[in-house]
């Protein structure tokens, strides 16, 4: 996959929203909550930007989504993590720290 | 990303759209309420909430369209959407759609037909095993073409090094078939034992030849055609191992050919040469083989050469009186069959090719006529944010649309038109039995179909990447466009420049066929019927033969209808033979310089039914009879070649065979052309016998296929029945074949150039009434256009003859340039097909020039409609008109 300054954002958010549902199933609402919270607040993500990469990790198979009732009984789309969903937040966590890694020891080289 | 998971996403996106939409709905919808009470429990008033959460939300539609653009087959989405489009614009507007298919279709299935018969003919190898290994090896004589003597094809077996197999075959050999049924004269072939085996063809029943079959001694044994098999036979298993009777002799049927297994000329009877290894032992005497060969593994035809001609040079040393100057020349057995037709069909594939630019050119004229109606809605939807691929794409979709749906019908009217070809090809273009669409024409076709698509779809797509968005809108509804005229103008010049050069082509075709019927062939064909008869008989029954010719030609001339008769051994357009002769009183000719001439045995009365002149001395008469001297005629090249400066009447010469008489020469008639009209006979010199003067003894040999000719003052073809008649009456044992009149067999001979020249003709003028249908179409257009202007100069006072002028003069104007721009086209292309012409030279200016002006005037035609159209203009409705 060509390594496009978009690709890497949207592996970013590919990756909090893997990670975010590492724990359990969400809901669209919950999953921007809890990239939040996971951030400390850093990453805000808008439903434009939300929606699009929770239905595009589910066409690749990573979440599965399913209807379901929200804690004060609201119908909401809940999206789960998968196998192959968990499988691929593996691998992105380890290429991510393996760039994180690298380029925070390239910044320290320079400054 | 699995891709299992891409396909069932693709279509469910595809096949659902409506409840995958339906459902994001539904989850945008839930988050908005999510968001909505987590923002009440914030300690918002609902109202404020609600607000809150749509605004952090955004356009909700565009949150939508976001998702639906990261979605599985969107492309194809936009595709089918495209299509959809393309086939309700070609279904609303009919006449336009149907114009097209038509046109387009023409032109593919011209292609597509044209390439059917050179993907048959030029492109699938042969049917044999590892066809490319095979060559034909042919004799030179000081680098004229000679029959391969069979003498030194067996040296040739024993001494080379380059071949797996090599092969002999004489092929055109007749064989009367009689016993059980009706008697039949048979084409067949002598063959060496290992002919099927070289091309790796095995008897679908009983056996190949074997070695010792191929021998003088051998029990005589044939191989029959499938069609004999067939015909003759009920295709009864049995056949193997029966007796056949053939010119006389027992045969043993030992095996039966594949169905569609062809070599050469026809042969329904395939025997071992050697079994008449009589007639072949003299060296460069014998009537001559064909040989061909196949290579050894990774020998190339040029060593084959140069060892071929190292054992041709052995063998002048050993045999100077026949061998020398003998070469040996190999090609591919390929080359051999198609070589001579190549240029004929790339010439017509050229044509098609044109045809087909033609057709796309009109399709495209068709195209920006409509588009230019659709300016305003391509720049409205431009300007409401459709992107310019997105436009451009649809119009290709529209393009190619169109050229498939041309592709399809092109293709049916390929297949019936090569089956409708078929049956009209005449005899000596080879492989036409092959004749069939395969894979190889399909993807032609649809290769085809998809470049005329982008070819003419690029008009329009062009036209539409130029709209100015503001112009456009500003314009109203005005539809005027100066650059669809331009274009337009551009197509229907190289329409008309295409045309000519076409036209060009097909007059010079049609101008050398004319030249060929105008050749003198040295005989007048009219109203003479022609058959052959072949008498079976016995060595011994030379009386019997003497007195069935005699009685024949006599009941014969009694005939109603019938001015006089003659049978003879080799007529023109037929065959005869080509002995080499000993001129008595000459000094022996150097070796391989052997005087030679074609040969026909006549009776006296040949000459009056052939018509043909005597230029000196006398004819042969009844007063020649067997027990008076021996004579014989010559013709001039005869005289001129072997007598140059002396007068030839009384001079002798005789065929060069131990035991030939001499024969006198009583008189000189003028040459006719053997075989071809084209001049290459006109050298060959020709000598005639007398038919009664031939010895009893050696008759029978003669009569195995004797002509007989009949000069009739009726249509010759009616009287052939009665002929019939009479032979059967006065003898059973024999069989007529090959009935038909001079005419028909001089016609035969030049039929190949005739048909082509009828196909580029017809190509040709499919190329005009297109190109007048372009013409047409874009006067008619700038007609409309300019429907303003030819009002406001009827109200100023122009009377009908100006606007004709006016129009007229716009048209004959491309057609000009066009003209110029074609006969320079055809000057430089019909170079390529001077190996087509006959008598007339690629730049004969008649034909340039005749058909420029038949250009011209359909060209006048196409425009004086909407030119008459333009006068009948009310000047006060055009004023109104905008």
């Amino acid at each position: 996959m060509k390594k496009s300054k978009n690709d890497l954002l949207q592996g970013t958010l590919d990756l909090l929203v893997l990670q975010s549902l590492s724990l359990g199933p969400l809901h669209g609402l919950g999953v921007s909550d809890r990239i939040a919270q996971i951030t400390q607040g850093h990453f805000k993500v808008k439903p434009g930007s939300l929606f699009p990469a929770l239905h595009r990790l589910e066409e690749a198979g990573w979440l599965k989504s399913s209807w379901g009732e929200s804690d004060n009984n609201r119908r909401a789309k809940y999206y789960r993590l998968t196998k192959a969903g968990q499988r691929q937040l593996k691998v992105e966590t380890e290429g991510w720290q393996r760039v994180s890694l690298a380029i925070t020891s390239a910044l320290k080289a320079t400054s | 990303m699995s891709f299992l998971s891409r396909i069932a996403s693709t279509w469910r996106n595809l096949s659902d759209k409506d409840v995958v939409d339906q459902e994001l709905t539904e989850e945008l919808r839930a988050h908005i309420d999510l968001l909505t009470d987590q923002k009440i429990r914030e300690g918002l008033e609902p109202e404020a909430a609600r607000r809150a959460a749509l605004l952090e939300v955004g356009g909700v539609e565009q949150v939508k369209e976001r998702v639906r653009e990261v979605r599985m087959g969107r492309p194809l989405d936009d595709f089918s959407q495209d299509l959809r489009y393309a086939l309700r614009g070609l279904r609303k507007h009919r006449a336009f759609t149907v114009v097209a298919v038509i046109t387009l279709a023409l032109g593919i299935g011209a292609n597509t037909a044209i390439f059917t018969v050179i993907n048959t003919i030029l492109l699938r190898p042969l049917p044999y095993e590892k066809p490319e290994q095979l060559v034909v090896l042919t004799e030179t004589v000081s680098d004229r073409l000679a029959g391969v003597s069979y003498q030194n094809f067996v040296d040739w077996r024993n001494q080379n090094t380059v071949f797996e197999n090599i092969t002999a075959l004489r092929p055109r050999e007749s064989f009367n078939l009689t016993g059980a049924g009706e008697s039949e004269r048979l084409q067949g072939r002598l063959v060496s034992a290992n002919f099927l085996s070289t091309l790796g063809i095995k008897p679908i029943r009983g056996r190949d030849f074997l070695a010792e079959d191929d021998q003088p001694s051998a029990t005589p044994v044939a191989i029959i055609s499938h069609a004999l098999w067939q015909r003759r036979f009920g295709a009864s298993e049995d056949i193997i191992g029966t007796q056949l009777t053939l010119n006389g002799q027992q045969y043993t049927v030992i095996g039966i050919m594949p169905a569609d297994f062809r070599f050469g000329a026809e042969a329904d009877i395939t025997v071992p040469i050697g079994l008449s290894a009589e007639r072949f032992k003299l060296r460069g005497k014998d009537p001559g083989i064909s040989a061909f060969a196949r290579l050894k593994q990774n020998t190339s035809i040029e060593n084959a050469n140069a060892e071929l001609n190292t054992i041709a040079a052995r063998l002048e040393q050993q045999y100077p009186d026949t061998n020398t100057g003998r070469r040996v020349r190999i090609e591919s057995l390929r080359e051999s069959v198609v070589g001579d037709i190549r240029p004929t069909l790339l010439t017509l594939l050229g044509a098609v090719g044109f045809v087909l630019l033609i057709a796309c050119a009109n399709v495209a004229n068709l195209l920006l006529t409509r588009s230019a109606g659709r300016q305003r809605e391509m720049a409205i939807r431009i300007a409401l944010g459709a992107g310019r691929m997105r436009i451009l794409r649809q119009l290709f979709t529209e393009s190619m649309v169109l050229a498939l749906a041309g592709g399809v019908v092109g293709l049916l009217l390929a297949i019936w038109g090569t089956s409708a070809l078929a049956s009209y090809i005449p005899e000596g273009i080879p492989r036409m039995t092959e004749l069939s669409v395969d894979v190889r024409v399909l993807v032609f076709t649809f290769v085809a179909a998809l470049l005329t698509g982008v070819f003419f779809g690029l008009a329009p797509a062009l036209q539409s990447a130029k709209t100015n968005l503001t112009e456009t809108l500003k314009e109203g509804e005005r539809n005027s466009s100066p650059g669809h005229n331009r274009l337009g103008r551009l197509l229907v010049i190289s329409e008309v420049a295409i045309t000519l050069v076409l036209l060009v082509g097909a007059g010079l075709l049609v101008k050398s066929f004319w030249r060929l019927s105008q050749v003198n062939p040295g005989f007048d064909p009219q109203n003479v019927l022609a058959m052959q008869i072949s008498i079976n008989a016995r060595p011994e029954e030379g009386p019997r033969v003497d007195n069935f010719l005699t009685g024949l030609q006599q009941r014969v001339k009694q005939l109603p209808g019938v001015q006089s008769v003659s049978v003879s051994n080799g007529i023109p357009f037929e065959g005869a033979n080509f002995p080499p002769i000993v001129l008595e009183g000459k000094p022996a000719p150097p070796p391989g310089q052997d005087p030679s001439g074609l040969l026909y045995i006549v009776s006296p009365d040949y000459f009056k039914t052939m018509r043909i002149d005597l230029v000196r001395g006398r004819l042969f008469s009844t007063e020649d009879r067997k027990d008076t001297p021996l004579v014989a005629l010559v013709d001039e090249v005869f005289a001129r070649q072997y007598f140059p400066n002396e007068d030839p009447i009384g001079k002798r010469f005789k065929l060069n065979t131990p035991d030939a008489d001499s024969r006198e020469i009583i008189g000189v008639v003028r040459h006719v052309e053997h075989s071809s009209l084209e001049g290459r006979t006109t050298n060959i010199a020709e000598f005639y016998f007398n038919f009664d003067q031939l010895p009893l003894a050696t008759l029978p040999r003669y009569v195995r296929r004797v002509n007989l000719l009949v000069r009739t003052t009726v249509e010759p073809l009616s009287l052939a029945g009665s002929v019939r008649n009479q032979i059967s009456a006065l003898d059973n044992d024999q069989a007529v074949f090959n009935v038909r009149t001079m005419e028909q067999a001089l016609a035969q001979s030049v039929a190949a150039r005739r048909f082509s020249m009828m196909l580029l003709a017809v190509f040709a003028l499919l190329a005009l009434t297109l190109a007048a249908v372009g013409i047409y179409g874009v006067i008619s257009y700038s007609v409309a256009q300019r429907t303003r202007e030819v009002g406001i100069r009827m109200a100023l006072g122009a009377k009908t003859i100006d606007v004709l002028n006016l129009v007229v003069r716009d048209g004959l104007k491309l057609v000009l340039i066009g003209i110029v721009v074609g006969l320079a086209g055809a000057l430089l292309l019909t170079r390529l097909m001077t190996t087509l012409l006959f008598g007339v030279t690629a730049t004969d200016a008649v034909t340039y020039v005749t058909v420029s002006l038949g250009l011209i005037i359909v060209a006048l035609l196409a425009c004086s409609i909407p030119a008459r159209r333009a006068t009948k203009v009310d000047p006060l409705v055009a004023l109104r008109f905008e």
